[in-house]
């Protein structure tokens, strides 16, 4: 199971990858998405993939389980899911709000922040 | 009991005492006033009062800390009563206190400067909330000792910082917010890629337990692997070469006192990280890693000086010598002795405190010529003695001369690099040293000494922008007065802060008092 989940992160990475080399914003945008739940994944494959029972003590049991599928991971994942939405959508409106005011979604063109090659001789000092 | 005896290996059986909540007070202090002055977000003129309160507590509590970790060594707490590696561990060791207590000052400092830079419609829109949330995010940062934890700490001081750079949504601030979205938000999740394959490895997430269980784990290629990819994360970060892009594409574009606090906080986030995993997680490099930082170190270290000399507008120029600096701490971790440590943790504190007085004047010179270009700045010192005094005080500090803060960090890590045998390294420095004087010079003597405009005579004198009025000056060069006062202070008399950063040293290169802590002592589970 694990060894598919590797290949299938590893895919994944691979399209986030080639997505982000794109001048188009949007594109980046959903690279960083992708490479995101890339990551989720990741974390999922690494906390070791077991089917085994739910990590639930029973009300009488004081002790440790064992044999029991890893919590942690889970946890971590719920977490970074959480903080990636939040980013996300952040970065989406950021996106639309420069497509509004630039009036461009091509990075190349962004160079408003930028020092404008024409003026650098006028303004050397 | 048996079950009794199960229990108490993985939790606290004594109650928490009121006193080892202190490690707390540098995050809670602002994080309650953040979401107090959220609350009242529609009086305006209760948030400045708020956040200098927040900025306030959180100083002294991490001065009380500093005093506490000086007396009986590195503080730890563990969250809901867990003991670690299970629960969440805040550990504090001088390194952690020391820069949480600058990092609270500078932020105070920069609270002080924003009623001249932060009209009410952006005080409304929450201005003081996010340098709240920044502060929490920061100072969280410096003191978690969980490596998830860590990533969590990022990410609220990244997305407090989001919210600060495109207040106001002009053009220029939107243009520059992509590039600094999207290149953090890589960082971030490299750094989270990283996170997750250490736990996979040694399947803990806690610093103090991470540092057996790396030593003892036998896939040293992978964990090589990882020490390059934390690298790689924190590199960008903090802003080193080749990953420093979106530093000089986004600084100079939000008000004044946002550059600031940027450039006084986040990439001393990043350089912490570095030196907190580089000590604790990966103690001797793991391979190749602490030549590469020596390689990074000294390039980002020319390149920013490069930089310093080809800009023409000002916040832009001190970008590249933020930059600068971040390759001399680099250098400090590459050479990894005691002395060369200290000089790290030294030259971060001054790099605090100088890059946020130099961009906050920098709202001063350029509200004066009406202009952040260079070449329209000019005569200044006829405008106003006291601007040119301070502008010249704190280039000086940058440039690492006498009497100014920025020499000695320089001088000791020339040392180091010279006990150790790394004449490369000082011949870096040394470079880079002389590319900021030639950059900053040139600067200094357009702005200051010409009357006017590039064009303008010698000996003849234009007014350009408009006079200050005496309220506003006064507000605006209070906090840099500290930071000039501070600076010299520190350049005089540097001892104070020299015994600090050895101490950070020490515990940094000795970490059994660090793990002590966390693991709470005598009660060391294996």
């Amino acid at each position: 199971m694990e060894f598919y989940l590797t290949i299938l992160v590893g895919l994944i990475f691979a399209a986030s990858t080639y997505m982000m080399q794109s001048r188009s914003v949007i594109r980046l945008v959903l690279g960083v998405a992708l490479l995101g739940n890339a990551v989720n994944l990741l974390i999922f494959t690494v906390g070791r993939v077991t089917r085994d029972i739910p990590p639930i003590i029973p009300a009488d049991f004081h002790g440790t389980l064992t044999g029991i599928a890893n919590p942690l991971p889970q946890a971590l994942i719920l977490t970074a899911i959480v903080i990636g939405f939040a980013l996300f959508a952040f970065v989406l409106v950021l996106t639309y709000r420069a497509y509004e005011s630039l009036g461009t979604d091509n990075s190349d063109e962004m160079r408003i922040a930028e020092p404008k090659k024409t003026q650098a001789s006028k303004l050397t000092y | 009991m048996a079950d009794q005896n199960l229990i108490s290996e993985a939790m606290r059986t004594t109650p928490t005492l009121l006193a080892e909540w202190k490690i707390l007070t540098p995050m809670l202090a602002p994080l309650v006033l953040a979401a107090v002055s959220l609350m009242l977000r529609q009086k305006d003129r209760w948030q400045f009062h708020i956040a200098v309160t927040a900025a306030l507590i959180a100083m002294i509590g991490s001065g009380f800390l500093l005093f506490d970790i000086i007396i009986d060594g590195p503080q730890s707490l563990v969250m809901s009563g867990w003991l670690a590696p299970f629960g969440i561990a805040f550990t504090a060791d001088s390194l952690s206190a020391i820069f949480a207590f600058v990092a609270s000052l500078v932020t105070l400092l920069i609270i002080l400067y924003s009623p001249a830079d932060v009209d009410k419609a952006a005080t409304k829109s929450g201005y003081y909330t996010l340098i709240m949330m920044l502060l929490v995010g920061v100072n969280g940062s410096f003191m978690t000792g969980d490596i998830f934890n860590l990533y969590v700490w990022f990410e609220v001081m990244l997305i407090s910082s989001f919210g600060l750079l495109i207040l106001g949504g002009k053009k220029i601030q939107l243009d520059g917010a992509v590039k600094y979205a999207f290149l953090n938000l890589l960082g971030t999740t490299f750094f989270l890629i990283a996170t997750g394959l250490l736990y996979g490895v040694t399947g803990t997430l806690n610093f103090a337990d991470l540092f057996a269980k790396v030593a003892a784990s036998e896939a040293t290629g992978t964990l090589a692997t990882l020490s390059i990819l934390f690298l790689f994360a924190f590199g960008i970060k903090a802003a080193a070469f080749p990953m420093y892009f979106w530093l000089p594409a986004a600084y100079h574009t939000p008000r004044v006192a946002v550059s600031a606090i940027f450039a006084g906080l986040l990439t001393k986030v990043g350089v912490y990280a570095l030196i907190r995993i580089f000590t604790i997680v990966f103690p001797d490099g793991n391979g190749a890693a602490f030549e590469l930082f020596g390689v990074i170190g000294g390039l980002t270290i020319i390149i920013g000086g490069l930089g310093v000399i080809a800009q023409t507008e000002l916040r832009r120029m001190l970008a590249y010598l933020l930059m600068s600096g971040v390759g001399i701490m680099m250098i400090g971790i590459s050479i990894h002795t005691q002395l060369s440590l200290m000089a790290t943790v030294q030259y971060t504190v001054h790099s605090m405190l100088m890059m946020t007085g130099l961009y906050l004047l920098s709202g001063v010179i350029g509200r004066m010529a009406g202009s952040f270009e260079i070449a329209k700045i000019g005569g200044i010192v006829m405008q106003n003695h006291f601007v040119a005094i301070a502008y010249f005080g704190l280039a000086l500090a940058a440039m690492g001369l006498p009497p100014f803060s920025g020499l000695w960090p320089k001088y000791m890590m020339l040392m180091a690099a010279f006990e150790q045998g790394y004449y490369w390294l000082i011949a870096a420095i040394l470079t880079g040293s002389l590319l900021t004087i030639i950059g900053v010079g040139r600067a200094s003597i357009q702005m200051i000494w010409r009357g006017g405009g590039v064009n303008t005579p010698d000996g003849q004198y234009e007014a350009r922008g408009k006079r200050l009025e005496g309220k506003q000056l006064r507000i605006m060069m209070l906090p840099i007065s500290i930071i000039f006062v501070l600076t010299l202070w520190l350049g005089i008399s540097p001892n104070t802060l020299i015994r600090q950063s050895d101490l950070a040293a020490y515990d940094l290169l000795n970490v059994e008092q660090y793990i002590e802590a966390t693991f709470g002592k005598g009660e060391h589970i294996e």
